[in-house]
């Protein structure tokens, strides 16, 4: 299997590991198959996300596309980062194996996630 | 030399030893860490000259994790944390010394950035087909 030379960068040291201090909001999403799990924390300021971190169970791929989500997301507005995909994730990765494209769409699901649940915290 | 890794390996928290203690290839050491998955396991330790395999399903182009570890019971997301170290005539003890110094480390940060710990252990568990 070939990893592109951002993934490996991404896995061997990803960004924003962790868990947010006092989040707004938190999103886990896990695929039954392969048993790959992500948690997002965010912490969104004037519509803004200001911080992100995410922590993952699963392959180099999962870790980068976490990694990778996260860098994204920081600074977007929670409506760009709504509109964020697995194909922007991997394209910005340079591309994923095929058969690793679940993993990214984990990444953006679980950053999705995180967001529903800032907005129901707001409430 | 095989007993002494499988011995260490199960020292460390949350590891199970895949097959029998003493029925098996003398060559042949299979254990799973919980919470961490193999392929990125096996990719970090790659990294630091040390080379296994996995049976996660993870590293394979199916996605199915081995059928051998689910056959013996594991279940999907601990056969996903599986290590096979397989000797050579020409391992040294120098070699397994330094092994069972680096996987350890890597475990423990792989564990450290992981989303499945104890705490999510049922989340993990009970996960629903929603992607597929």
């Amino acid at each position: 299997m070939l990893y592109s030379k951002k993934v490996m960068e991404h896995f061997t040291k990803p960004k924003n590991v962790g868990v947010v201090e006092d989040y707004d909001g938190i999103g886990i999403v896990g695929n039954p198959k392969c048993g790959d799990t992500m948690e997002i924390t965010i912490k969104v300021k004037d519509d803004k996300i200001a911080d992100i971190k995410f922590r993952t169970f699963g392959c180099a791929s999962a870790i980068a596309t976490s990694s990778m989500t996260t860098v994204m997301a920081k600074g977007m507005t929670i409506e760009e980062a709504l509109k964020l995909s697995r194909n922007d994730v991997a394209n910005e990765l340079d591309g994923l194996p095929a058969h690793k494209m679940h993993c990214s769409n984990l990444a953006a699901d679980a950053l999705h996630k995180a967001i529903e649940n800032y907005q129901e915290n707001k409430k | 030399m095989r007993d002494r890794i499988i011995d260490n390996f199960l020292k460390v928290e949350d590891t199970i030893l895949n097959g029998h203690r003493t029925k098996r290839l003398p060559h042949n050491a299979n254990i799973s860490f919980k919470y961490v998955e193999g392929e990125a396991l096996i990719l970090r330790l790659d990294a630091k000259g040390i080379y296994g395999a996995t049976g996660s399903a993870c590293s394979t182009s199916k996605l199915e994790a081995s059928h051998v570890l689910l056959a013996i019971g594991l279940q999907h997301a601990v056969a996903h944390g599986s290590l096979r170290l397989t000797l050579g005539r020409w391992n040294t003890d120098k070699e397994v010394d330094y092994v069972l110094k680096e996987v350890p480390k890597v475990v423990k940060e792989l564990r450290d950035m992981s989303a499945f710990r104890k705490e999510t252990e049922e989340f993990v568990m009970n996960l629903k087909d929603e992607h597929d």
